[in-house]
């Protein structure tokens, strides 16, 4: 390996990826739907929506309400100052609250220790639509899961004052689309790792590289540093758009790295399959939006689709993994047992691909002249 | 070795499934040397060069370029070669300066080289232009100037001129004929024997993975093909009439024929005629060039 060549097919694979238009394009496309998303969330859901909250043993149960978009959590001083908030007997001037939650003293104990503790939530629906609910009462049911798995034993009391109005749910899914914008960021890799591989083998400049200096493992090596930078810079951008750095940074940030180097393992497979871009393009176009999907299956709207058969197929594909990791740790959600699944998937599944890819590369590095 | 013998292949051998692409050549180049590598499409030529430049290994027989064994010293042997392909594989979107910087990278060579390259091959007033819009000769030529960059003392030019118009290919048979004079040592593989004609010292014919003949141009002239006699003679009947007659000089009823027009007294210019390289090729191969 030589560190000057590497260097060489990177700067020279970095400005290639610049004066490819197309290219170019798809690059930016992820941040082009954040900024679109971020757009759209401001100018609809732009309106606060305050939440009363009796926590009196500070359950992180609260946090999952915090985690929506555009939230007001407000502490209550008594159980009964939320229910009289919510009675329809408000003193004038007083604040309006459209989510109210009472959750019992040793709470999280409680579920732990399968007690079936009750949680009292209520709800104006003038100011939350049927499907936030929802996504509420999955998301609080999501949460007693990791506290306790596998059954969320909580009996859940939801209380629904006052008539259905319209509300902003893509407000509601903001943190939600995180996880899934880090999805799409990632077809980076799965898109232009085969795509720039193929091309040195399509227009036969692998073999004036063959005759070069440098080596296959250099010139493997050179695209994944341009790609893998490309990669980080894209995601950085995207998640920080959608403000995912949140709750557990460090576990974000890892799940990016993960996810990136997933990406880039599958891209190198993909790769290693095809020998002209316009059939790796048929193929990687499918087998990217099955690895997108699996975004929606996480979070709240995960909960929602819990008993779809298609939830269980959607379990093995790796970026589920990634998609409910950056949604746990953006949430502060998951047990250190469901991170270290998530992180073992996700890094068990791309050393697997990267290992395959490598094995048929190698092979295709020995007959390089005739490719 | 002899020290001027730059290029010395022995029995070499390359199959490809079951077939046999190269099938146990010898030969040797000297040092300053153009050595054709003639044949028809499918003959050999391009494994033959795959071979010698270490794309791909032998599966018998051994081969010294440079005094480096292509298997065995492949990484020194690509400091020593220059390479142009068949096929012209540039990077399209690249300009042509940036492509010749991106070699320069590779070789560890000062940028300001890429300039004095696209200068030598009347390219400098397209540098920053995108390689897709080159004509075919300017490719060619950006090729060769890939291919130089570095000063390989050996070049392997693989159908160099296919495709070209006539001005483009003298143009760059001069570049040729130049690096021959400076010393480098030159392979190169084509299926125009006017062209090999014109700028190999030494030529091998090669069909269906076999050398079948050898030699200079003129040798193989002389060896293989026939030799002729141009006639002009008046006609007997109308003086002022000329007809052409091509009689074989190893031809005994030609030979009595030419007799008989030297004592008719009709014989108005005799003119000598050499062999064609074409002549050659279908006398030692049996077929027609492609």
């Amino acid at each position: 390996m030589h560190p000057r060549i590497i260097w060489a097919i990177a700067r020279k694979d970095a400005l290639d990826l610049w004066l490819n238009k197309a290219t170019l394009g798809g690059l930016l496309a992820p941040i082009v739907l954040s900024l679109v998303y971020l757009l759209i969330g401001k100018v609809i859901g732009n309106s606060t929506m305050n939440i009363l909250v009796y926590n009196p043993g500070t359950s992180n149960v609260v946090q999952i309400l915090d985690s929506f978009q555009n939230t007001q959590v407000t502490q209550a001083g008594s159980s009964s100052e939320v229910s009289n908030a919510f009675s329809g007997v408000v003193s004038k001037g007083a604040t309006h609250y459209a989510v109210g939650l009472v959750v019992p003293s040793g709470f999280d104990a409680s579920l732990v220790a399968g007690d079936r503790p009750q949680l009292q939530l209520f709800i104006d629906a003038k100011d939350v639509n049927s499907q936030t609910r929802v996504l509420v009462e999955a998301a609080i049911v999501n949460y007693c899961r990791t506290v306790a798995s596998p059954q969320p034993p909580v009996d859940l009391v939801t209380r629904v004052v006052n008539q259905a109005a319209n509300t902003n749910m893509a407000a509601t899914l903001s943190k939600f689309y995180a996880s899934l914008i880090l999805l799409v960021s990632l077809m980076v890799g799965i898109t232009f790792m085969p795509q720039i591989l193929i091309e040195e083998k399509e227009k036969k400049t692998l073999r004036m590289l063959m005759v070069s200096p440098a080596s296959f493992a250099d010139m493997l090596l050179g695209k994944l540093i341009v790609v893998l930078v490309y990669q980080f810079i894209l995601t950085g951008v995207v998640m920080a758009i959608q403000e995912a750095f949140t709750g557990q940074v460090a576990l974000v940030v890892l799940y990016a790295v993960l996810g990136g180097l997933f990406s880039l393992s599958l891209g190198l497979l993909l790769g290693s399959l095809f020998s002209t871009v316009s059939a790796s393009s048929a193929a990687i176009g499918p087998i990217a939006a099955i690895f997108i999907i699996a975004g929606i299956f996480v979070g709240p709207l995960g909960d929602m689709l819990s008993s779809s058969p298609v939830t269980r197929i959607v379990h093995f594909l790796p970026t589920y993994y990634i998609a409910e990791g950056v949604w746990n740790a953006t949430q502060n959600l998951g047990t250190f047992s469901s991170q270290l699944l998530d992180i073992g998937v996700v890094l068990g599944s791309t050393i697997v691909f990267f290992a395959v890819a490598a094995w048929a590369l190698r092979r295709q590095s020995a007959v390089a002249a005739s490719i | 070795m002899n020290l001027e013998t730059v290029i010395e292949v022995e029995d070499l051998r390359r199959s490809f499934k079951e077939k046999e692409a190269v099938a146990g050549i010898s030969f040797s180049i000297e040092r300053g040397e153009i050595f054709g590598l003639l044949g028809p499409n499918g003959a050999g030529k391009t494994t033959t060069i795959r071979l010698l430049t270490g794309q791909i290994d032998p599966n018998g027989g051994r081969a010294r370029v440079a005094g480096c064994d292509v298997v065995r010293d492949r990484t020194k042997l690509k400091a020593l070669i220059g390479v142009v392909f068949e096929d012209q594989n540039l990077y399209d979107r690249l300009s042509g300066r940036d492509n010749l910087r991106f070699s320069c990278w590779l070789y560890d060579l000062p940028e300001s080289r890429a300039d004095d390259m696209l200068a030598l091959v009347n390219l400098a007033d397209r540098a920053k232009s995108p390689v897709r819009t080159y004509s075919t000769g300017m490719k060619q030529r950006l090729m060769i100037a890939r291919a130089l960059l570095h000063k390989p003392p050996v070049l392997f030019l693989d159908e160099l001129t296919r495709g070209l118009d006539p001005i483009s290919a003298r143009d760059i048979r001069g570049i040729i004929e130049g690096l021959r004079q400076e010393g480098t040592t030159i392979l190169l593989t084509t299926h125009l024997l006017d062209e090999a004609d014109q700028l190999c010292q030494h030529l091998a014919f090669i069909v269906n993975g076999r050398l079948v003949a050898g030699g200079s141009p003129r040798e193989l002239k002389l060896a293989h093909g026939k030799r002729s006699l141009l006639v002009v003679a008046a006609d007997p009947q109308n003086p002022n009439r000329l007809s052409e007659t091509t009689l074989g000089m190893d031809d005994a009823r030609d030979t009595a024929r030419l007799n008989e027009l030297m004592r008719e007294g009709n014989v108005r210019s005799i003119h000598s005629q050499e062999a064609t390289l074409e002549e050659v090729f279908i006398e030692v191969a049996g077929i027609r060039p492609a």
